[in-house]
């Protein structure tokens, strides 16, 4: 009964938990913003890595080198009291920014990979059927990326929202920050850790989660279709 | 299927359990006979380890007894690592301050303060600014001296260090909210309790917050608190993102090392608001 007296008197009482929620928002907010912009660059960078432009091929493929190679801590410090240091830039855009940089890299990695794995034979059917270019690529090729990626995917999501745990090197109170302040306020760090980790458990199995309805969704969908 | 997942939650957790309490049962046995442990250390914001560790044989040397100890220390970014290495038995000893161990001593009863006799070390608190920042610096050495005279700093030392018995929760720091006045950006850790630390609200609170809001009321500008990761504050500072962090400084009369031996290049300090002891805290 004293552990649980201790935990409540540290999570609950006194506004704990409010904070704790907040920190949580805040990662989740940088790490879904993060993964739109990472997504979308990650597709623009894998088109040029496969453009046939010799060019925009090499400069894709060094973008993906330097990104997905260094530490994504060191380039938000770089960019936060660095290049980006003169600007009145809020935080978080810049955690954003350095979040998404780092996913594109990642994202375009695995677009390609997945992309190398569809056999070339379907679109050239689909073409020499009518389908536009456009047509070919959005019933033929995508519908079998999404699959394909998913699993890797949700990794990809989940290893983000757990990078930006060092977004207090920046000045953001994210849930680790929260946790650590927690922690020290307390002076039970063991304790307040241990919850910080589950915490993060339960939000990257939220993210499990939200894949799996999608395949469940994906599922019924087929069924309705007859397929 | 999901029968599958829930066994799986449940094995992850088992396995956490097993590491964790495999990590803390081992440790104990070996904690009591093994003398040659390192000691913990916060480690400091610019002098090296290795002139630390010569500062530190020399400052050993004046304890009573030589030889008491092992020359060998382990730095520390935070009190969290450090408090869970000495818990661990990775570490037989951590230095830090003693407001600091009296706070921690409070809240968890599996510590202890351990005596050497001799010589007693003391850090300075200060603040430390960017050098560019050189006009408010002069401001705040004037405030912090006038604060000494009237025993504001004694008072506010009162509240949040001493003040605090039976683990009771730090006081808020009401910050002040002058109408059209500039704003000073105050980077906090809340890795320092009881004089930097940060309330269950997420306010920001300690001697040290209470310290500087006072200083920026007395030169008239409106503080904005933002919470920032120990390790970053000089590349924050030096960056022009704060405008202010809290410092600790080894005290000029010391003797082994100069009193701005920790300060990097761009950044001054403030004179002292506060002065503490360094002690040693060790398991029961």
């Amino acid at each position: 009964m004293e552990f649980l007296e201790l935990c409540q008197r540290i999570f609950l009482q006194n506004g704990a938990w409010a904070t704790l929620l907040r920190g949580a928002e805040a990662t989740v907010q940088i790490t879904a913003w993060s993964l739109l912009l990472g997504t979308v660059l990650g597709a623009a960078v894998c088109f040029c890595r496969l453009a046939a432009f010799a060019p925009l091929d090499w400069a894709a493929r060094a973008y993906i080198a330097l990104l997905r190679g260094s530490p994504v801590l060191m380039l938000l410090m770089l960019l936060f009291y660095g290049v980006m240091a003169g600007t009145d830039f809020a935080p978080e855009t810049v955690a954003i920014l350095a979040f998404g940089l780092n996913t594109s890299a990642h994202v375009a990695e695995l677009l390609r990979t997945a992309l190398s794995a569809l056999p070339r034979g379907e679109v050239e059917a689909a073409r020499t059927l009518g389908f536009s270019r456009w047509q070919a690529f959005r019933y033929v090729t995508l519908p079998q990326l999404v699959r394909l990626m998913k699993p890797v995917y949700q990794s990809t999501v989940v290893n983000l929202m757990q990078w930006t745990s060092v977004v207090g090197y920046v000045t953001i109170t994210d849930l680790t920050r929260v946790i650590n302040n927690m922690a020290s306020r307390t002076m039970q760090p063991m304790l307040v850790i241990s919850v910080g980790m589950l915490i993060y458990l339960l939000m990257a199995y939220a993210v499990y989660g939200l894949f799996a309805l999608s395949d469940l969704w994906e599922k019924r969908q087929k069924a309705g279709e007859g397929l | 299927m999901n029968i599958k997942k829930y066994l799986g939650t449940a094995l992850a957790c088992v396995l956490l359990g097993a590491v964790l309490a495999g990590c803390g049962g081992e440790e104990k046995g070996k904690t009591a006979e093994n003398k040659d442990l390192p000691i913990g250390v916060l480690a400091h914001l610019n002098a090296s380890e290795e002139q630390y560790n010569e500062f530190a044989k020399q400052a050993e040397k004046q304890y009573s007894k030589p030889g008491q100890f092992a020359h060998k220390f382990i730095y520390y970014d935070n009190l969290n690592a450090m408090e869970m290495a000495l818990s661990a038995g990775k570490i037989k000893e951590m230095s830090t301050y003693k407001s600091v161990a009296d706070y921690l001593i409070m809240r968890n009863g599996e510590f202890v303060i351990s005596d050497h006799g001799g010589r007693v070390l003391a850090d300075a608190f200060c603040c430390a600014l960017s050098a560019q920042e050189s006009e408010l610096k002069a401001q705040f050495d004037q405030v912090i001296d006038d604060m000494k005279k009237d025993g504001t700093l004694k008072a506010l030392a009162d509240t949040y260090i001493t003040g605090l018995k039976d683990g009771a929760e730090p006081p808020a720091v009401e910050l002040p909210r002058l109408d059209g006045a500039g704003t000073i950006k105050v980077g906090v850790t809340g890795d320092l309790p009881p004089l930097d630390l940060v309330l269950p609200d997420g306010k920001a609170a300690g001697f040290s917050t209470a310290v500087l809001a006072e200083l920026s009321r007395r030169v008239g500008k409106n503080v904005e608190i933002v919470n920032i990761d120990s390790a970053a504050r000089a590349s924050a500072l030096t960056s022009g993102k704060v405008d202010v962090v809290f410092w600790v400084a080894v005290p000029a009369d010391g003797g082994f090392l100069p009193g701005n031996a920790d300060t990097p290049q761009g950044i001054v300090v403030t004179k002292p608001y506060y002065e503490d002891v360094i002690v040693h805290v060790t398991k029961k």
